[in-house]
């Protein structure tokens, strides 16, 4: 066919136009395409779940753990756990960090330097016991609050070795079992049930950060703001000398001066019900806590149209020399406004044991240290803690503790003890290690008292050369003639609860047993075909066995008349308190040293918390050095001027200034150490706040890293200051 | 009547009818462009942006981060239905493709772009927030709707939720030139040809 040039150019054209209008056309299928999982969800290895026991504080949350290829990479709660419902705090998730800790120890360390193994330490360990059970008296155990099982083997233990338990904490349990046992006959930890009422007065408990049971207490605060079946949210109020995070969730924060927070209780106890008849005149009370008379009739009068009513009162109300007076007090309103006082416990189990402990196995710290000072401690082990750390300069625990003959120090990490120590062994974490714990209290579906047993297991292969406490003090008595029906190891002695088998897998399947609670994750439970989470095979467990507390060993101690705090030196009263490194032991963990303090929003250092007008008296501002000085010593820390803190006191966080806890934690300074060995009345333990300090300004500029500006933006209104 | 008269006539009714033929036909194919999709699983707008007010960035994670704003993982959709409405038949399918089948959903795409033009999602959420940042909280009643109609009313995507749209065809009008031309020109976005054709 012949084309000429005139149909080849037309052609061309026509072709041409054709294909761009083409090209300009919406093509009429396209598709969007739904991936099964997003790739940067991936992770290389099968997930499994395992359900453990929290063992980081005394609440007893049950957590699920995911494991990958043996390594735990992540903690989070049961869902369906009476206790916790399914939330976690972050030093439970920061547990991880304990575990894969760079610095753990691994093996048996012995002083002068020679290699040793588990051997020869078992054995020495064993002729330890047997030696204190020929002399008894002579052996003292430095530990924190006994719990479960493993507690119960280490108290019977103990009982056999004849060795005295000292319970060391910060900021400890004890006041608050003391004005209990005095109160109510039991020595078991108030329980506030928060999510009933609708009425609060809080005497500076934090209990949504560092109470006794913190992630419980955080449920229950958001069933008392917004729970779906209440008509009206909740109110909050607080005393306290320094707002925690706990007052700053609060309706109305009141400061007060430290240490009179009983007096106020006493004073609304007075007014509500005109039969508990106040000592002292209503204006006295007013210039004792600095709260003005209007406040408490006004307070009394919404108390009494409350129908739900509670008071609370936390460990900083038992800091106090006073501490006990205090939290019977506060508890004494309690029982003014609803008639009971209710408590929870977290108890020893002893059906294995047999044990019954007898009255002169706890010693208070008081005792402990004239018994150190007397030098009639041969033998000491540290179980766990971190004494050298908590104790003031001024107890010279360095020396107290040279004295004895032979010193043990059971520690995951070196720490300021383990560098005394003749012997220190490496412990596994709770990640790596069997235990169990028996929590009892209102935690019942309609909040009568329930029983929660938690199942702690191995979720991954403990760690090189490490062993679990129970685990040594069993082997160690074996080697001993102490050993009579204890068991071979706590798996052994955990499994002996359960009669057949059926109900030891379920409890190891779903993290415990505890009494029937049904809750709409029951219905889920039914429903789920997840290949990952399989559903436990019975709803319904067996039912949790019982337990003794220990703490009945207390004595009942009566509360005086006078609930007048005493506080050595002069100045300012310091108030150590809680943050995010609780007692220290956690400040070697990156996650919760770069955790914000909750208020001042500070990571990775400590500060001076100044109150307004304290700051300007001196011409501090934030960041400026300031030193504080006791009978015993001086701290130096960068000034947080803060708009909520009374200004009779000065407040320092806990947690910092170790000397000796690996490379994250060798940073600030530690206001333990330069406290007067205050000793609160009827318990003979420290009494934390019982010490004034000067404050001045040093003229240095220092750095405290802040993430925010916060108290300035607060309303005015709602300081009183 | 003259013959001139009855082709006059002839004429206009052949131009009449053949304007009606030809709207019609138009219509049709117009219909036939936009008309609603049939999509593999029966997913309610009206449900889950309408009623639960669940934000459009929950499913569509990449509208604020980049130029295609994506549908979740399958995965997503049984974080919420392993427990929410799982009984549901519809839901069902989604379940059986996560448990069983393994396989992705594969949906018909309604609001089309032409290859030739370059559209940011990122940019036009950032500026249509940016008196009124709250408006993120919510965007499928401020900021969505400008282009995509109004999702919050409709059943099935795309599908007519008006008279107007019903009578004109125009299910998915917002994404043709004259559009996106209207809107720069008021806003003063940029008009220049390679802002968006690149």
């Amino acid at each position: 066919m012949d084309i000429t040039r005139r149909e080849f150019l037309q052609w061309t054209l026509v072709t041409g136009a054709a294909v761009t209008l083409a090209g300009c056309a919406t093509p009429p299928h396209q598709a969007l395409v739904s991936q099964l999982e997003l790739p940067e969800y991936r992770l290389p290895g099968e997930a499994r779940w395992y359900a453990s026991a929290c063992q980081e504080c005394a609440s007893g949350c049950g957590v699920s753990v995911r494991v990958i290829d043996g390594r735990a990479k992540k903690i989070e709660g049961i869902p369906e756990h009476p206790v916790n419902h399914g939330k976690l705090c972050a030093k439970g998730h920061s547990a991880l960090q304990a575990l894969y800790h760079p610095e753990r120890l691994t093996s048996v360390t012995r002083r002068g330097g020679q290699s040793s193994g588990w051997d020869d330490a078992v054995k020495a360990l064993g002729s330890q016991l047997d030696a204190a059970a020929a002399k008894k008296g002579s052996m003292l155990w430095i530990t924190r609050s006994l719990h479960g099982t493993q507690g119960a083997v280490m108290a019977a233990l103990a009982e056999r070795a004849g060795a005295k338990l000292w319970v060391l904490e910060f900021p400890g349990t004890v006041s608050q079992r003391a004005a209990m046992k005095s109160l109510v006959g039991k020595a078991e930890l108030p329980y506030y049930p928060i999510q009933e009422a609708d009425y609060i007065v809080n005497f500076g408990s934090d209990f949504l950060f560092t109470g006794n049971s913190p992630v419980h207490d955080a449920w229950a605060y958001g069933e008392f703001r917004q729970g779906k079946k209440r008509d009206r949210r909740g109110t909050l109020v607080s005393f306290s000398p320094r707002m925690n995070l706990t007052d700053s969730n609060s309706d109305k924060w009141i400061p007060v001066r430290p240490g009179s927070e009983g007096w106020v209780a006493a004073v609304l106890a007075s007014l509500v019900n005109p039969s508990n008849r106040l000592s002292v005149p209503l204006e006295t009370v007013s210039k004792i806590t600095g709260v003005e008379r209007d406040t408490f009739e006004r307070l009394a009068e919404r108390l009494r149209r409350a129908q739900r009513p509670l008071a609370i009162a936390g460990a900083q109300n038992g800091a106090y020399s006073n501490g006990v007076w205090n939290i019977a007090m506060i508890q004494t309103l309690n029982r003014t406004l609803s008639g009971k006082l209710e408590s929870f416990e977290p108890d020893l189990l002893t059906q294995i044991s047999g044990m019954k402990p007898s009255a002169n196995l706890f010693v208070s710290t008081q005792e402990a240290i004239a018994g150190l000072e007397q030098g009639k401690f041969e033998t000491i082990w540290v179980l766990d803690g971190n004494p050298r750390y908590l104790l003031p300069k001024k107890i010279n625990f360095e020396a107290l503790f040279s004295k004895a003959k032979n010193k043990v120090v059971f520690s995951n990490y070196v720490n300021e003890t383990t560098l005394l120590a003749d012997w220190v062994l490496p412990t596994q974490t709770w990640l790596e290690s069997w235990g169990d714990r028996l929590i009892r209290g209102p935690f019942g579906e309609k909040s009568e008292v329930a029983s929660v047993y938690n199942l702690q297991q191995p979720v991954v292969i403990g760690r090189d050369g490490t062993m679990s406490v129970p685990d040594i003090l069993l082997m160690a008595a074996g080697k001993s003639s102490l050993n009579g029906g204890l068991g071979e190891n706590l798996h052994a002695v955990l499994k002996s609860h359960f009669s057949d088998e059926s109900e030891w897998e379920n409890s190891l399947l779903r993290g415990g047993a505890w009494e029937p609670f049904s809750i709409e994750w029951e219905a889920y439970l039914g429903k789920n075909t997840h290949p990952l989470y399989p559903p436990p095979t019975v709803k319904k467990e067996a039912k949790a066995p019982s337990g003794i507390n220990i703490w009945e060993l207390l004595k009942k101690s009566s509360v005086a008349d006078s609930g007048e705090a005493k506080f050595s030196g002069e100045g300012k009263v310091l108030i150590p308190f809680v943050s995010n490194l609780g007692d220290g032991s956690l400040a070697n963990r990156p996650w919760m040293q770069e955790l914000r303090d909750p208020l001042t929003t500070t990571v990775w250092t400590h500060w001076v918390e100044l109150s307004y007008s304290v700051a300007k008296e001196l011409g501090v501002e934030r960041g400026d050095m300031v030193r504080l000085t006791s009978a015993n010593g001086t701290l130096t820390g960068p000034a947080y001027p803060n708009i909520a803190l009374h200004p009779d006191a000065v407040a320092v966080p806990v947690g910092q200034g170790h000397f000796s806890y690996g490379m994250y934690a060798n940073r600030g300074e530690n206001p333990l150490s330069i406290l007067d060995p205050v000793w609160q009345e009827g318990t003979g333990e420290l009494a934390w706040v019982g010490t004034r300090v000067k404050v001045e300004k040093t003229g240095d500029k220092g750095r405290l890293i802040t993430f925010d500006n916060r108290w300035d933006s607060y309303p005015k209104e709602f300081m009183p200051l | 009547m003259s013959f001139e008269q009855r082709l006059l006539k002839f004429f206009r009714t052949l131009i009449l009818v053949g304007a009606i033929v030809t709207g019609v036909v138009l219509w049709i194919v117009q219909w036939s462009m936009t008309r609603p999709q049939t999509q593999p699983i029966a997913f309610s707008h009206q449900v889950h942006v309408g009623q639960r007010q669940i934000s459009c960035f929950y499913c569509h994670t990449g509208a604020m981060k980049g130029d295609i704003a994506g549908v979740i993982a399958v995965q997503d959709c049984m974080q919420c239905h392993q427990t929410v409405a799982a009984d549901h038949p519809e839901i069902q399918k989604i379940s059986e493709r996560w448990f069983k089948t393994k396989q992705p959903i594969v949906w018909a795409k309604v609001y089309k772009m032409p290859k030739h033009v370059h559209f940011s999602h990122r940019v036009h959420i950032a500026f249509l927030s940016r008196n009124n940042p709250d408006a993120l909280a919510d965007p499928g009643k401020t900021i969505c709707i400008k282009c995509h109609g109004d999702v919050p009313n409709m059943k099935v995507i795309g599908a007519p939720v008006s008279l107007p749209m019903v009578l004109t065809g125009n299910m998915n009008p917002n994404t043709g030139m004259g559009f996106c031309v209207d809107c720069h020109r008021a806003n003063g976005g940029p008009m220049d040809c390679t802002a968006c054709h690149r």
